[in-house]
């Protein structure tokens, strides 16, 4: 789920240069050092989530995880999913260097956004492990992908039904992002509870 | 006052959950290998007079379906034709003659394969020669990692140097 060189409009592009600067800022002063290894360990699962490959129809779909690691590092995300995203541009062409920025909003954002939403549940324990995950990784893949779409759109009327179809492709990718994410929260609760309400 | 090394463990420990959930990740992600190698996209074209045949598959056999295929001109960069792959992954476009060709495949996900023909008098052959954008995935994804974890290693003495 990333959209590639060439199609959306220039303040597209430096809008979401601008926003991810912003939020790589932020996270860069709310990193603490003790979060640094997690951060670092979130963002490596996070670059190699996407080489996960599930076929779907005529097209296959790879596993984002974005709202498993907005989760655990709040602010931070934005660091750790902005350079696992210049990686995958630089090594493997997923996207590109223009819209990088606009890349990383769109997986970043709603990661926050879910760490927002999900973290004070499971510091409360006031919802099953499973079902916070599940909903987190639902969430933050409904966001990314109609924030996907709404940047095609900015590209113009034409990309209307591009838009459409890329919403309606990660669908089942909600799904399955939800059952990894809640998967690894329940495994994370046995293993290592602190660090979920850390 | 704790020593660094102290400190060190520390941060592993603290981050102990997440570095089992990245090995995890990781073994996964080598369980499929295959399909990481599906990446990897290879191109067949052949002429037959002046009609363009190809097909076009993942390195595991996958055929690339539904894909867009555009055919240019390799002199001038003009576009002589464009379709899309069908559910095998097969195209055939009829061209006005039969010139020196390039055609490129966008298979989504940013990856694309092309394949080029310049020989302007010999009978086409079908070329073993695909040009690929992902060498080797497992190569590359080893060296991300390392980038990934030396770039947290110097925000870590960046961080450290401010604070002290």
């Amino acid at each position: 789920m990333h959209i590639s060189e060439g199609v959306l409009p220039l303040a597209t592009l430096a809008g979401g240069y601008a926003a991810s600067a912003a939020g790589i800022g932020m996270g860069l002063k709310k990193l603490k050092d003790e979060q640094l290894v997690k951060t670092a360990m979130l963002s490596s699962a996070f670059f190699v989530a996407s080489f996960i490959h599930i076929p779907v129809g005529p097209t296959n779909i790879h596993l984002v995880l974005n709202g498993f690691v907005g989760l655990l590092t709040g602010w931070s995300c934005f660091i750790a999913i902005g350079i696992a995203l210049l990686l995958q541009a630089l090594l493997f062409q997923f996207g590109g260097i223009t819209t990088l920025g606009i890349n990383t909003l769109t997986m970043a954002l709603p990661a926050f956004i879910s760490f927002l939403i999900f973290s004070p549940l499971l510091m409360r324990q006031s919802m099953p492990v499973v079902l916070t995950g599940f909903l987190c990784g639902f969430v933050s893949v409904f966001l990314s992908a109609l924030l996907l779409s709404l940047s095609l759109v900015t590209a113009g009327e034409s990309f209307m039904p591009a838009a459409k179809l890329v919403f309606a492709a990660n669908t089942p990718l909600m799904v399955i992002d939800g059952l990894i994410t809640a998967l690894a929260l329940q495994f994370i609760g046995k293993v290592k509870p602190e660090m979920l309400t850390s | 006052m704790k020593n660094p090394a102290t400190r060190i463990m520390r941060y592993l420990q603290n981050a102990q959950g997440a570095i089992f959930i990245f090995i995890a990740t990781v073994t996964l992600n080598l369980l499929c290998a295959p399909d990481a190698q599906a990446h990897k996209i290879n191109l067949f074209c052949r002429f037959e007079g002046t009609t363009l045949h190809g097909e076009a598959y993942f390195s595991g056999g996958d055929p690339v379906k539904n894909s867009p295929i555009r055919i240019y001109a390799l002199d001038s960069g003009e576009q002589l034709a464009s379709g899309v792959t069908s559910g095998e992954g097969t195209f055939t476009l009829p061209l006005e003659k039969k010139v020196p060709v390039k055609a490129v495949l966008e298979a989504g996900h940013g990856h694309r394969a092309s394949w080029t023909w310049d020989k302007k008098d010999e009978q086409a052959e079908p070329q073993a020669t695909p040009s690929v954008e992902v060498e080797n995935p497992l190569t590359a994804i080893a060296a991300g990692l390392v980038v990934i974890a030396v770039f947290f290693g110097i925000l870590y003495l960046w961080k450290r140097r401010d604070a002290a």
